[in-house]
């Protein structure tokens, strides 16, 4: 697969008809770029061509030894190709016989049953006799791990699993074993699958073509579920799953291959995370506190006890923090509410110290709180890598894939800084593990050889780059070194290669300069000082010149999965919809003629219709407990988000909420909010629920409803709408899709962004065409000629523009070199 | 010992290795060689050794006792070579701990035991025996590769540049650009010895066009084939000739970048050539800027697990990069992505021993030895009940029936011949009446055989031709990677299928399955394994359809070999 390399066509014959395709594909890719569908087992998406199971031969016509296999053979010009000679269908005929001679052929009893390659090529093909027939050999279940078993005379040893597990997972906790007929699948020394590097992500079984590795978790037949498409709602990443269900019950997850950012892979929490939308201890009825107790009561009942108390509190006394895992809808109705409702700009996100130091060293250094670019960079244009932060395959698992795949396939280099020890460290071509609280300092270390080299190429010459430049004095590197512990020649080679684009040596650049190095990370998961080393990995980027351009930039994972969407939506003090001051008088008095007018006449209880949006900021996540403690915010309003995989939410948060009069919570599970919270709401989770989620690289997905919600539960954009109407506001958008068409309408970098468009894919903000195809979003989908796989090849071939560029969004002067030591909260507009 | 600086330096170490081992023969003292190595450590060469040390010190005979490498004669071993002075150096064979006082004292007494010499090294005869270059066995040989085995130390660099070693390599990098130098491979015509037969130069040539940087030169020395053992003898015997063709292919490929791939069971031969490179590294003739030059080479061993598969090219590149040893598909072939993803030359053991001679005389000079398309000299190893087993170097084109009777010595006593089977595991056997044809790679594939890497095994009356054909079949069955389906569950089923006839349930239409499933499993399979996996059964069925049709029809194994008397009786027991 010649990803990235310009597109040269060739002409072939298939099955007598001319086809052009482009130069370096297989076989089989062609063939299913123009649609003829050729059988194969070894072949996977993304995985290394294999070439063992041989059913996908084809015939190259007017040739000795025509016979070949389709998946890894490359096409030629003029090359004439027979899918269905005799020939070929003799040869499949032979390796499926070869198959079942020891294929225990338990059909009723096997998960895979219906959707089972080998199942269906046995009945395409009609293999009934078989002249190799003999006394099958069996052997019994092996538990790889309590999530995984292995059954050996199901197996075809199709390598799928040991490659994915390898290539993709990173881990490569399963390998074959022995050889000939004995092979098998399994691990080193037939350890339990847990105690080994594995990850858990059930991806071996997700690759199996057949029901050799199955899910411990699962015991129903695939055609007595219903499929829904959806993404996952436990990172950042934003990978879509497939959500298998019946009677109301998600039974699995499975995949979509060649759709979303993820191409159809996920990680342990994709695949098995559906238990904790399920799980027994879920909130099912609304609560109110009688004393020290909460107690369930109608739903109704709770809603009208909410408007009610809140009645009380309109204006600053007021304040609302939104979910990041709430859908984009939500929490654009939240921060409606809280400003147009009760008058106030007290919103801000539930989100930790650490993700709110992210996502300001970001509005700090670039002007927008966002990534600059697209992981899907990383297929075409990234050519090396720095990875910083706690192990991007526990955080943001999907995205550590693509840096094993593309270290793979396109050898990318890869620079890791972490103290976590996994895989991709090992793998890496420097591993620093700096002591904790000093990852700042090496980077900026790195800065300075950076510049002793000569290798600056500064995107920006302002006068914040002098005085940057200047506070480096204190990062020598020897001492830096010395102070850490870390190898001075580590540094070095990591800011070479940085700065490189991989090459590792300063040589001659080309005319465009070094290849694109991309910063990942996931300092949000981690304490300390984020800020700093945030701020750090943004100047080196802006030093490199690796900001502005395709593969380059810094993507920041900042854990929930709709984070980057919260912000977006205006769950900021400071920022309306879109991140448009509230100051500025033009935005508030556009968002005005379309909000305030929802206001009914007739005036409830003494609740006065709102006559102007507030124009001061708002308080912060910080200074809202501040003021709790001051006894100027009495009432608040938490979407909380727990579950399994939440972080922890702060003690002195926490302390804070006591102290209320009135603090309403909008819930999924018990946790330390609902144990302070005077009314519950019980709250929907992410598979219950229509709407769309803004992924860590600015993507938006759909989110589909799969199962309903438990009980009482009701999602959120249902409930704050019903709390609004009882305080006389009408707000009444029957679908998410309806209020994402008023987001698109408002904000200025939604644009573009609608539910039909979304049905097609996901798309990334911002979108320039607003008609047709979308530039820059990863497009995917059946309905293209040659499903997901010709238009991912369209990608690799064309290039993605998706990088966050200085003309659109972004302009030169908001982008600065930052200092550290000095910046001061940023929570007032700029 | 201080690297040599530069050439000078060199040539002044060289004279001085040439005087010393000048000495060495016209001293006044008795210079006593033992052959030691694998082979003929099993026969007891080492407590021979033992012995004669301990001998000599008691007899107070003034010796220069030296160990040397095995010479190919396998049906000698341990063998003992003996310069008294003034007299020229004769071979015994056979000297084990119970003939060495028998020898030493006949030596003290000036008596030579002719009666247990291979002959000796003088071009007349001496007392009373034969010069060793007219010994039946050695007479026919064409010895280019094992010139000086077993006359050098293995372990001695000092040994080897006394006889000439490493003057290819001075001449490859002084007097010959690296284009030149596959210029002289490929007039040479070198063909690849590790079974293909592919030109080595014109592989060497693709290697230095492939664009992409770095590039690898690997020796292939798995051998893990059945029955043959001539890449473990030679790089036992003389290690330093292997290393100095990696050095010269490194050159020519214009990369520092060397491996030797050798298999973990050829303990001593992985032993000898580690101690070749490590003596290298030290005259410097390895390591960076070599004789002061901007020649730089490393050369790494790598040592193989067991798995015959892994002397498949790129199942070997895989292992070497630490993954499971499985081929893969091609194109790519491996001179374009091989080690790394990088352009990597691969070739056997023999192959790389060839060039430094190609260099030395001119590959015209190659060309003229052997045949017109089977240029130069090959190693060959026979196994089976012929009179003199062990590894033989040829000139290309001697007949079949040349090699097994005058130069193997033809079947032993009471031993009636039916076939030979050629090719290792990968083609079929020949019939006695097949056995002028010439000893090439072309010839003996067109009759169904095949050169592979020069292993035969002679077999006679008393083998069965379906029992052979089931060992050589589940040879390759259990060797199978697993990778590929047509390989991993068709070798098997022809295995059961050949189990059933040889039990005597065989069905006239089982040899129709075979032939079918044969042709797909040939036509199917992945790599070099699969693809002639069923060769040997094929032509088995060819050379001997006979036996088939006494095992399928008659339920009678001619050869007495087969279970199937025993099966019979049982089934007609449960009856
Ligand atoms: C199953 C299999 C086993 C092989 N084993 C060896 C081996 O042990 N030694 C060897 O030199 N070549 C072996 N080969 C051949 C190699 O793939 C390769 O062709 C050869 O090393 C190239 O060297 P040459 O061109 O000098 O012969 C084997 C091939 C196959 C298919
Ligand atoms: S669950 Fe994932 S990490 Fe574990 S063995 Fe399977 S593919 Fe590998
Ligand atoms: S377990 Fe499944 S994926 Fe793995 S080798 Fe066997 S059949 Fe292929
Ligand atoms: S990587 Fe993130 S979005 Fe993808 S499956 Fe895992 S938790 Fe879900
Ligand atoms: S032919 Fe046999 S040895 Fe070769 S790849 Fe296939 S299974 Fe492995
Ligand atoms: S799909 Fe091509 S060989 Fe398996």
């Amino acid at each position: 697969m010649a990803v990235g390399s310009p597109a040269r066509l060739v002409t072939v014959t298939i099955n007598g008809q001319q086809y052009t395709v482009p130069e370096g594909m297989t076989i089989l890719e062609a063939c299913r770029m123009v649609g003829i569908e050729v059988p194969n087992l070894c072949y996977q998406p993304l995985l290394r061509p294999w070439g063992s199971c041989r059913i996908c031969t084809v015939e190259i016509l007017g040739r000795r030894g025509g016979l070949v296999e389709s998946c890894a053979a490359q096409v030629r010009d003029g090359m004439e190709i027979s899918t269905d000679s005799p020939a070929c269908e003799e040869s499949r005929k032979f390796v499926l016989q070869m198959y079942l001679v020891d294929h225990a052929l338990d059909c009723p009893t096997c998960d895979k049953s219906g959707e089972c390659y080998l199942q269906d090529n046995t009945y395409y093909h009609n293999v009934y006799a078989n002249p190799y027939r003999r006394p099958k050999i069996a052997g019994p279940y092996k538990h790889l791990s309590d999530l995984i078993d292995y059954k050996w005379e199901r197996c075809i040893i199709c390598s799928r699993c040991t490659r994915v597990c390898d290539e993709v997972i990173g881990v490569t906790a399963i390998e074959v074993l022995k050889r000939g007929l004995e092979a098998e699948i399994g691990t080193a020394y037939g350890m339990d699958l847990r105690d080994t590097t594995c990850t858990s992500c059930g991806m071996c079984i997700a690759v199996c073509p057949v029901g050799a590795l199955t899910d411990r978790k699962f015991a129903h037949h695939p055609w007595e579920l219903d499929a829904t498409e959806t993404v996952c709602g436990f990172c950042d990443v934003g990978c879509t799953l497939n959500v298998e269900h019946n009677r109301g019950l998600v039974r699995r997850v499975t995949h979509l291959w060649e759709r979303g950012v993820n191409y159809g892979y996920t990680c342990v929490r994709g695949k098995w995370g559906y238990e904790q939308v399920q799980h027994p201890d879920r909130l099912e009825t609304a609560m109110v506190r009688r004393g020290d107790e909460l107690v369930a009561v109608p739903l109704d009942e709770a809603l009208d006890l909410v408007a009610e108390r809140l009645r009380r509190y309109q204006g600053d006394r007021f304040a609302a923090l939104a979910s990041p895992d709430n859908t984009n809808e939500e929490n654009y109705l939240l921060q409606l509410f809280t400003r147009a409702v009760m008058g106030t700009n007290n919103i801000d996100r539930l989100a930790t110290r650490s993700q709110g130091a992210v996502d300001r060293a970001l509005l700090d250094s670039f002007g927008l709180p966002v990534s600059t670019n697209s992981v899907q960079e990383m297929f075409t244009h990234s050519a090396c890598a720095l990875v910083v932060g706690p192990s991007i395959g526990d955080r943001a698992p999907v995205a550590s894939y693509w840096l094993y795949w593309s270290r793979n396939y396109r050898e990318t280099k890869t620079v890791v800084i972490s103290r976590d020890d996994y895989p991709l460290c090992h793998r890496a071509e420097v591993w620093i593990r700096p002591p904790e609280g000093t990852e700042a300092a090496v980077i900026n270390a790195m800065a300075r050889v950076i510049l002793d080299e000569g290798l600056a190429r500064p995107a920006v010459q302002s006068s914040t780059f002098q005085e940057w430049v200047a506070s480096l004095r204190d990062y020598e590197p020897e001492r830096v070194a010395s102070a850490t512990g870390i190898p001075i020649e580590k540094i070095r080679r990591a800011a070479l290669l940085y700065a490189t684009g991989g090459r590792g040596t300063p040589g001659t650049p080309g005319d465009e300069g070094y290849p694109p190095s991309v910063i990942y990370h996931t300092l949000a998961h981690q304490d300390g000082d984020v800020y700093a080393a945030a701020v750090a990995l943004n100047n080196l980027a802006l030093l490199t010149g690796n900001a502005g351009r395709p593969g380059a930039g810094v993507i920041a994972f900042r854990g929930p999965a709709n984070a980057q969407g919260t912000l977006d939506m205006g769950c900021h003090p400071a920022f309306l919809p879109g991140y448009r001051p509230v100051s500025d008088r033009e935005a508030r008095r556009q968002l005005e003629a379309a909000w305030l007018p929802r206001w009914s006449a007739t005036v409830v209880d003494g609740f006065e219709p709102l006559r102007a949006l507030p124009a001061t900021p708002g308080s912060s996540l910080e200074q809202m407990i501040e003021a709790i403690e001051a006894g100027q915010i009495k009432a608040m309003y938490v979407a909380g988000s727990s579950h399994e995989f939440a972080p922890p939410i702060e003690p002195r948060l926490l302390s804070a909420l006591e102290k209320l009069e009135f603090l309403v919570v909008e819930e999924c599970f018990p946790s330390p909010l609902t144990e302070r919270a005077h009314i519950v709401l019980p709250a929907a989770m992410f598979m219950e629920k229509d709407g769309t989620f803004t992924n860590a690289d600015r993507t938006v997905q759909r989110l589909r409803l799969a199962v309903d919600p438990p009980g009482d539960a009701r999602p959120s954009w249902w409930l704050i709408q019903e709390i609004a109407r009882r305080l006389g506001y009408q707000l009444a958008f029957s679908h998410p899709s309806l209020v994402l068409q008023e987001v698109t309408h408002l904000t200025p970098i939604y644009r573009g962004i609608i539910f039909p468009r979304l049905e097609r894919g996901p798309l990334t903000w911002p979108v320039r065409g607003l008609a047709g195809p979308a530039e820059g979003a990863v497009r995917l989908g059946a309905t293209v000629p040659g499903g997901g796989w010709a238009i991912w090849m369209e990608q690799a071939f064309g290039g993605v523009e998706s990088a966050l560029q200085f003309d659109d969004g972004l302009s030169r002067e908001r982008v600065r070199f930052v200092i550290a030591e000095q910046a001061t909260r940023t929570d007032e507009e700029r | 010992m201080a690297r040599l600086a530069d050439r000078q330096a060199f040539e002044r170490y060289a004279a001085e290795a040439q005087a010393r081992w000048e000495r060495l023969w016209a001293g006044d003292h008795w210079v006593i060689s033992v052959g030691i190595s694998e082979c003929s450590i099993a026969k007891g060469a080492l407590e021979t050794y033992r012995h004669l040390e301990l001998l000599l010190a008691q007899e107070g005979i003034p010796a220069t006792l030296r160990r040397v490498g095995c010479a190919g004669w396998c049906f000698a071993e341990p063998f003992v070579e003996v310069r008294a002075p003034g007299a020229p150096p004769v071979v015994y064979g056979n000297v084990t701990t119970d003939r060495v006082p028998d020898l030493v004292h006949a030596l003290k007494r000036g008596e030579v035991k002719s009666e247990w010499a291979l002959g000796a090294r003088a071009d007349e005869p001496f007392a009373g025996v034969q010069p060793l270059s007219q010994h039946p066995f050695l007479a026919r040989q064409r010895r280019l590769l094992f010139a000086d085995a077993g006359v050098i130390d293995p372990e001695s660099i000092d040994d080897y540049i006394a006889r000439g070693g490493y003057r290819a390599f001075l001449k490859a990098l002084f007097e010959m650009t690296p284009d030149e130098v596959v210029a002289e491979v490929k007039a040479s015509n070198l063909r690849g010895r590790g079974g293909a037969g592919f030109p080595a130069g014109i592989k060497w040539e693709s290697g230095r066009r492939t664009q992409a940087w770095p590039k690898y030169v690997v020796v292939n020395s798995h051998e893990g084939e059945p029955n043959v053992f001539k890449d473990r003898r030679l790089l036992e015997t003389n290690p330093h000739l292997v290393l100095e063709g990696l050095l010269i292919g490194c050159y020519a490929l214009e990369t520092p970048y060397g491996y030797n791939y050798i298999g973990g069971e050829h303990a001593l031969a992985v032993e000898r050539f580690q101690e070749a490179v490590r003596q290298a590294y030290e005259l410097g003739l390895l390591g960076d800027n070599i004789l002061g030059t901007s020649f730089s080479c490393h050369i790494r061993v790598r040592t193989g697990g067991g798995a015959y598969i892994c002397g498949e090219g790129s199942a070997l590149m895989y292992a070497i990069m630490g993954q499971r040893g499985q081929p893969r598909t091609k194109p790519p072939r491996s001179v374009e992505e091989g080690l790394w993803k990088r352009p990597t030359v691969l070739n056997n053991t023999e192959t790389f021993a060839s060039v430094p001679s190609i260099v030395l005389n001119g590959g015209a000079w190659y060309a003229s030895l052997g045949t017109e398309q089977s240029t130069g000299t090959k190693l060959v190893t026979i196994q089976g009940p012929v009179k003199r087993l062990g590894v033989a170097e040829i000139e290309m084109g001697m007949t079949m029936r040349e090699l097994i009777f005058e130069v193997f010595g033809g079947m032993r006593e009471g031993y009636r011949f039916k076939g030979v089977q050629t090719g290792g595991v990968s083609a079929g056997p020949l019939r006695e009446d097949q056995l002028d044809v010439p000893v090439d790679f072309d010839s003996l594939t067109e009759l169904g055989g095949m050169l592979g890497s020069g292993g035969f095994v002679v077999f006679d009356e008393s083998v069965c031709a379906v029992d052979f054909a089931r060992y050589l079949m589940a040879f390759n069955r259990y060797e199978s990677c697993s990778k590929c389906n047509p390989c991993r569950l068709g070798n098997p089923a022809l295995v059961e299928i050949l189990d059933r006839i040889r039990n005597g349930f065989g069905r006239p239409a089982d040899l129709d399955i075979i032939r079918e499933g044969a042709k797909h499993i040939i036509e199917l399979s992945l790599c070099g394994l699969g693809q002639v996996a069923p060769m040997p059964l094929l032509g088995m069925m060819k050379a001997f359809p006979e036996e088939f049709d006494a095992h399928i029809r008659e339920k009678r194994c001619p050869a007495n070999v087969c279970p199937i008397r025993e099966a019979a009786l049982v089934a007609a027991g449960d009856d």
